[in-house]
């Protein structure tokens, strides 16, 4: 015997079968996805937290403060693989969420994914000048262009915090929509369960 | 449709506008403060030429480092003058002492580094004072040698480790912020009659 049940009655959690993975990750998984992926990015903040303490609190030496991963995997401080594969990361999770925002949030979103591809671009930069062995404009060590503005280590700094800073507005236009913008939506987000199953 | 468009695009402007002036604003911030960090932090930024293709015997050497206080390397870039058969160095040696005088000479051996082309040699100098430094680079190999002289002025720097902890507590706080809003909101929308 099957009971009826309103669409608010179900479990959040139910996915329809016919809906592909991405629709998914833009609706019913929407929120678990963006909270993986916050996860993510504060993980690298969390690093960057960790080494600024080392280095202004503890007053460790500069090549002793790695982070917390860092002390026990050290060659993930040094090798330009893992800060190139974060970039890549942040560019994919931007992307394959944005379809999740709409209106204001997705201006907000799409101006994060814009200043993350060219932050990729810039690590890619590096990167293929460690792979070819040959590095830009004579350089000793491998170069970026936006270090020939901005030659120094806050670089990565200014570059994660200018795709915080929109995505993050994005965020709250998303948790806290208008209400035009809330009939748009078909995730959870914004506190409405119902959307999972629709 | 049309108007949803306009909508969407003046959306976009207006994003790009304020975003643009936030960005001028930390740029304009960082210049002043975060571009000049405390010793810790400096050197590790792209060093840039500080002598530029410069003779030395049967030799044309370039010297990059960042020239700020502290702690930091040093790169001599060796490629072969023209129209001569590349021999790398055997010895690098790197000299720097204050303009002033306060201090004695000191010379540093620099170490090979693997490159594709020419030799590239590396060494980890100290400014301990804002000031110009007398440079002196001496290349010694089995085709010849030489020594190239320049002067360096060492710039300050300002501590930024209050900025960059605060920076990097920033995201906690807002996204903290962030989910404590999206929840009121939640549950004022919850109690709604």
């Amino acid at each position: 015997m099957t009971t009826a049940q309103s669409p608010a009655a179900l479990p959040s959690r139910v996915a329809p079968a016919e809906q592909s993975f991405l629709a998914r990750l833009n609706g019913p998984w929407h929120e678990r996805g963006l909270q993986v992926f916050m996860g993510i990015v504060l993980a690298h903040w969390a690093e960057h937290l960790a080494q600024a303490y080392q280095v202004y609190v503890l007053h460790w030496p500069l090549p002793r403060a790695r982070g917390v991963l860092g002390l026990w995997f050290p060659w993930l401080v040094t090798s330009e693989a893992m800060h190139y594969g974060y970039a890549l990361i942040m560019l994919v999770g931007l992307w394959i969420l944005r379809r999740g925002f709409v209106g204001s949030s997705y201006t907000w979103w799409m101006v994060a994914f814009w200043i993350q591809f060219w932050h990729h671009i810039e690590h890619a930069l590096l990167q293929g000048q460690v792979i070819v062995g040959q590095n830009l404009f004579g350089s000793p060590v491998p170069m970026s262009l936006a270090q020939l503005v901005i030659p120094r280590l806050e670089l990565h700094l200014i570059y994660n915090t200018i795709v915080f800073i929109p995505m993050m507005i994005a965020m709250y236009r998303h948790l806290i929509p208008s209400d035009a913008e809330r009939v748009r939506m078909r995730c959870t987000c914004a506190g409405q369960p119902h959307l999972a199953v629709a | 449709m049309r108007d949803n468009r306009t909508s969407l695009s003046r959306d976009v402007i207006r994003a790009l506008l304020i975003f643009g002036v936030a960005i001028a604003a930390l740029a304009v911030h960082l210049s002043g403060v975060g571009a000049h960090s405390h010793d810790m932090m400096a050197h590790r930024g792209a060093p840039s030429r500080i002598v530029g293709d410069q003779r030395v015997g049967p030799y044309v050497a370039s010297v990059w480092t960042d020239p700020e206080v502290g702690s930091g390397p040093l790169y001599v870039a060796v490629e072969a003058a023209d129209g001569r058969t590349f021999t790398p160095p055997i010895a690098v040696r790197v000299g720097l002492a204050p303009v002033s005088g306060r201090l004695p000479e000191v010379v540093h051996d620099a170490h090979p580094m693997p490159v594709r082309r020419g030799a590239r040699f590396m060494t980890n100098v100290v400014f301990d004072r804002a000031e110009p430094w007398n440079l002196r680079v001496v290349i010694d190999g089995s085709a010849g040698g030489g020594q190239l002289a320049s002067r360096v002025e060492a710039v300050p720097n300002v501590a930024a480790g209050p900025f960059v902890l605060v920076l990097s507590v920033l995201p906690f706080l807002t996204v903290g912020g962030v989910w404590w809003r999206a929840a009121a909101v939640r549950r004022r929308a919850k109690a709604r009659p």
